[in-house]
């Protein structure tokens, strides 16, 4: 336990050095997407697994995210699982405050037995949006998508895991918005304040697709149950999103495609019940010139509980 | 058993959550404004129009375009309307938002108010000025410019 806390403290001390821009639509924190390895004599028999989250990340002009999520996970097989996830959101900074719940989650996991050593896992699933990205402040000015809880995009989310010798993990995914319902009305010019133009207009707003690349490696700390994973994790935007301009025309926003190149650690405990706590810090090293999305953030920290039944 | 105690308030409070953020549907601050042109700078450059109402809301008042130190602007004079989750101030070329000039949010539901119109706007090419829920495309009121 001793050397669980000693991590929780030395990665909440070093996220004050981070830089700006850890930036994902939602498939980076999915399922085995996220986290793979688990001690199956502890949690093995069960099937059912229930989990609380909560983080903590600082975006764009110091504006302050709380990220609070719901998850359910079932497994249906041996080599067959269902995951579903509600988010909610609650973002403060300079031009105001604001509540929503974000999307929901579904996606399916399916694990064909590679041999004892290496795993192999396919995601595949969908985002649904809750909200639509029109929250406004007290004054009823619109807000910028970095206070939203969700974007309103439905999108399609696919991915696969590989895991070699239960020590080094390769993941790819796709999150492709497929119907964007964005309804964001936000202009920059409507605030007086001039730090308001940081944020990219998005009245209107239409995402591309990202696409994920990460490597990460697990270390097993045997005496305490607890389980290390750094991970650098690369995602690159594959086009320039838009917004509708003042005169109902579409507008590309230059600068929104590109690579973010991420760096996190995740660390976990499982415990005897099979019961698990896990802490996520992570901060990107290489961002996109325009982040109009608002999911870029220069710190995040999430920690999470979850209960295997 | 543990489960279905931890279930049932984390459901509810999701669902509480999702009603309240659908709920919200009234944003446009109801405090009256006094936002009046300079007669000394600004010059009228259409007629008073009244408003009308839209199939959703009830707007009165009146809407002129007016030019200020080379600047147009439309002003909203003794103006109401119903309120809405999204309401915005359009320029049209029609009575529905076609060829429109997006001016924004509005400010308030009632009182005098001004709106900056962007440069490039060619102010004679727009017929009405619209009062417009663009989240759910609902037109609240119109008003017909002449010139």
């Amino acid at each position: 336990m001793k050397y669980f806390l000693a991590c929780l403290v030395t990665m909440a001390i070093s996220i004050k050095g981070f830089g700006q821009g850890c930036s994902d639509a939602g498939f980076c924190s999915l399922g085995s997407l996220k986290n793979h390895i688990e001690n199956d004599s502890l949690s093995g028999a069960k099937k059912r697994r229930f989990s609380l989250g909560i983080n903590y990340g600082r975006g764009e002009q110091n504006t302050s995210t709380i990220n609070g999520y719901a998850e359910y996970a079932v497994k249906l097989n041996n080599t067959l699982a269902f995951q579903s996830k509600i988010t909610g959101t609650y973002a403060t900074g300079f031009l105001g405050s604001a509540f929503n719940v974000g999307d929901v989650y579904a996606t399916f996991n399916y694990s064909p037995k590679v041999s004892d050593a290496n795993s192999l896992s396919l995601v595949g699933g969908i985002k649904v949006p809750v909200s639509y990205g029109n929250s406004k402040n007290s004054e009823g000015k619109p807000l910028p998508l970095d206070y939203q809880a969700s974007i309103g995009t439905y999108d399609a989310i696919g991915g696969i895991n590989y895991i070699i010798d239960r020590r080094w993990e390769f993941n790819a995914a796709i999150q492709v918005p497929v119907i964007q319902v964005n309804k964001s009305t936000y202009f920059p010019d409507e605030f007086s304040d001039p730090r308001a133009l940081e944020f990219a207009p998005t009245n209107q707003f239409k995402r591309k697709s990202d696409v994920l690349a990460r490597v990460g490696y697990y270390i097993f700390l045997q005496q305490s149950s607890i389980i290390l994973k750094p991970s650098l994790s690369g995602i690159y935007h594959v086009g320039n999103d838009s917004y509708e301009n003042r005169f109902g025309q579409r507008t590309g926003i230059a600068g929104s495609r590109g690579l973010t190149l991420n760096g996190s650690i995740v660390a976990t405990k499982q415990l005897k019940n099979g019961n698990q706590i896990e802490v996520f810090v992570g901060t990107p090293f290489i961002v996109r010139k325009e982040r109009p999305d608002g999911l870029t953030r220069s710190a995040v920290i999430n920690f999470q509980y979850t209960i295997a039944f | 058993m543990k489960m279905k105690k931890l279930f049932v308030p984390c459901l509810l409070f999701l669902l509480t959550a999702a009603v309240a953020a659908g709920c919200k549907k009234e944003s446009t601050p109801t405090s009256a404004l006094n936002e009046k042109v300079d007669p000394a700078v600004s010059a009228p450059q259409s007629n008073s129009s009244g408003f009308a109402n839209g199939p959703y809301g009830a707007v009165t008042g009146t809407a002129r375009i007016y030019l200020t130190n080379g600047k147009y602007q439309l002003a909203l004079e003794n103006f109401n309307s119903s309120n809405g989750p999204d309401l915005k101030v359009y320029l049209s070329k029609e009575q529905n938002p076609v060829g429109f000039v997006n001016l924004g949010s509005l400010k308030s539901t009632s009182g005098d108010q001004l709106y900056d119109i962007p440069a490039g706007a060619d102010v004679k090419d727009y017929t009405y000025a619209l009062i417009y829920c663009q989240q759910f495309s609902h037109l609240f009121g119109y008003a017909k410019l002449t010139y």
